[in-house]
């Protein structure tokens, strides 16, 4: 009876309830879509790598190295020669060693070299490896494996060939077209850098590379990449190294030993250390923006209890007759409360199924565009805080009209 | 005879100001009484006495038996809500319940639980709306789209709803004109005749007389000094 006459009441106030409906509603989703975007966005960084103990580059700064070493973000500042990786790799600390390679692309995807360890070692997510969704890895030095969106969004096949660009940007001058490259696979999407990236063998950057000197092609190779003789096709030097170690204990005394090298200047990181300075960096914003969502729930609040407020002083009359039928005072302060609340319930309904709309169709662009594997759906514990303290906030703030309607209520 | 009203001593002061003062008055049961007296004379403020929504500084009040003065505001609350039937031309229906709502939201403050089905109950409401000359299909409708004739109606038919033992009407008939009045009363007094309640109603109009058992001035009833608009 309580919330039947509290609907039947909303729904006489129809067009005062659907405006605060409305405002409440917006303010939901920007709440939602705030924390999720936040959420997804730190796990999407911190999903792109996992298991890797040290990465190690060029002296820069760490979260440089992190950027442009996982997430293909910034261009590298230097490279590391290819003894020290070798000298790396007969350390006994080391399980496994992936070297990568970057400074070419294919219509604004980026290119990675690396060696066959990147396929066995690497892991995203929660230590998931990856997978070929169709074909397998390379087997010639010209073969290339794409990542599931560039495969996707550029509708390539397995058996396709493609060229590669010298550089970065979709439009470069520089072509490699005198190789051109096989694709042999195509791997599983992933949600993490991976997928925006064609991933060929070392030797297969070198022998696009001869010929070149300082990033300008000289002369056309006379001799096709898969023909040529093993010396020209030995790595010189690489952009980073990705190192996983046989006990995580050892880290620090590596990283250090690393960092102190004299040979050449090396910097050794932890992906985790450095990410979470870059959540120092970006936290100032976050609370920013969570603060400001905060404030437009507590606006439309103020604007529900207005609502009820104002209609609070039209209806002395209806308070009067619940009255005198027997009603309580409390029943009074119940149904102004109730009205509230079927405000809160409607507008949490309404925004999630709006955000959640928005972001169904949102998310594919995303990826495409910026990488950001966010997923469509909201986390339940997301969904139960939004709607458990929008329906307290309500609710406490309710207590205002509902307090005006309880004095009224009070004969004399 | 037993007794609906029984007020005995009773003094109801406001802002320092004794507003009424009732030594004593009875009224038998299934009386029909009306109380006249000009507005300001405290005739409001006795029908809340009586109806338990406010309580008076002095004296005992029992209504049908029941001491009112002894009862927590919240027995007082469920009593009217069990016993009491209301008519009032300023207090109609709920504009945005369907008649069948507001029939149903007065039986529902008298019960601690949903006792009667909803079924048992619309057809105790299609018949007394057929009683009071009312459509039963007006039951669905909402009551703002009924029209004043039929609002009016409609709140007898909630006043007598729950069978109650004592009906209290507020000027019921102010604003009506003399045949619509007398329309009024002798829908009121067949549902009287049939349930046996007592009648204690409150008008300033004298035309009424006619209708009812004994007409109390509250002039007379009432001692307190300051009657401020006192004729």
């Amino acid at each position: 009876m309580l919330l039947n006459t509290a609907w039947q009441s909303l729904r006489y106030r129809w067009a005062s309830a659907l405006l605060t409906l409305i405002a409440l509603s917006v303010s939901c989703v920007i709440v939602l879509s705030v924390q999720h975007l936040r959420h997804e966005i730190r796990s999407s960084f911190s999903n792109s790598v996992s298991g890797v103990d040290l990465v190690v580059g060029a002296r820069t700064s760490q979260l440089n190295l992190l950027l442009y070493s996982v997430f293909r973000i910034g261009t590298p500042s230097n490279n590391i020669r290819w003894s020290t990786v070798e000298a790396l790799q007969q350390r006994p600390e080391i399980r496994w060693l992936i070297p990568i390679s970057l400074g070419d692309s294919h219509r604004g995807y980026r290119v990675l070299g690396t060696t066959e360890a990147y396929f066995e070692h690497f892991r995203y997510g929660q230590r998931q490896p990856l997978s070929f969704r169709h074909g397998q890895g390379w087997e010639n030095t010209l073969d290339v494996v794409l990542g599931y969106q560039v495969a996707a969004a550029l509708q390539y096949q397995v058996g396709d060939q493609i060229t590669l660009s010298h550089g970065l940007g979709s439009t470069s001058f520089s072509q490699h077209d005198d190789q051109p490259f096989t694709i042999v696979g195509i791997l599983e999407p992933t949600g993490t850098p991976v997928d925006q990236t064609l991933h060929v063998s070392l030797a297969a950057i070198e022998a696009i590379h001869v010929g070149w000197q300082d990033g300008v092609r000289l002369q056309r190779a006379q001799l096709n990449a898969n023909d040529m003789p093993e010396t020209w096709l030995q790595p010189k030097s690489v952009t980073a190294v990705f190192i996983g170690l046989n006990s995580r204990l050892q880290t620090f005394q590596l990283q250090r030993h690393i960092n102190q090298s004299t040979a050449e200047p090396l910097m050794a990181i932890m992906p985790g250390v450095a990410l979470s300075e870059l959540w120092q960096l970006t936290r100032w914003m976050e609370q920013a923006l969570a603060a400001l969502a905060v404030l437009v729930v507590v606006a439309a609040l103020i604007g529900l209890a207005a609502m009820l407020l104002a209609a609070i002083h039209t209806r002395q009359r209806e308070i009067q007759i619940l009255r005198t039928l027997g009603a309580r005072p409390w029943f009074v302060v119940r149904l102004i409360c109730a009205e509230a609340l079927l405000l809160a319930v409607g507008a949490c309904v309404l925004a999630i199924t709006l955000a959640s709309a928005t972001l169904y169709v949102l998310s594919p662009w995303l990826l495409q565009h910026l990488g950001l594997a966010i997923s469509a759906t909201f986390a339940p514990t997301l969904l139960w805080q939004v709607l458990g303290v929008t329906l307290c906030a309500a609710l406490l703030i309710s207590l205002i009209p509902a307090a005006f309607a309880y004095r009224m209520s009070l004969t004399r | 005879m037993t007794l609906a009203i029984d007020v005995h001593d009773v003094q109801f002061a406001y802002d320092q100001q004794t507003v009424l003062s009732i030594p004593a008055w009875q009224l038998a049961t299934q009386q029909r009484c009306l109380l006249m007296g000009p507005s300001g004379s405290g005739k409001s403020t006795l029908l809340h006495l009586l109806s338990g929504m406010s309580t008076p500084q002095q004296g005992r009040i029992h209504v049908l038996g029941h001491d009112l003065t002894g009862m927590s505001a919240r027995q007082r609350d469920r009593f009217r809500a069990q016993h009491l039937g209301f008519i009032s031309q300023h207090l109609l229906l709920l504009p945005y319940l369907t008649v069948f709502d507001n029939l149903r939201i007065s039986v529902s403050f008298g019960q601690q639980r949903a006792s009667h089905s909803r079924q048992a109950l619309r057809d105790r409401a299609r018949h007394s709306l057929q009683q009071l000359q009312l459509d039963p299909l007006l039951l669905d409708r909402r009551a703002d789209q009924l029209s004043v004739g039929q609002q009016q109606r409609v709140a007898i038919a909630r006043a007598f709803i729950h069978q109650p033992a004592l009906i209290i009407a507020d000027e019921p008939t102010s604003a009506l004109d003399d045949q619509a009045r007398d329309a009024f009363l002798t829908l009121l007094h067949e549902r009287l005749q049939e349930s046996n309640a007592t009648l204690l109603m409150v008008s300033h109009d004298a035309r009424v007389r006619p209708w009812f058992d004994q007409c109390v001035p509250l002039t007379e009833l009432n001692r307190a000094a300051g009657g401020t608009h006192a004729a």
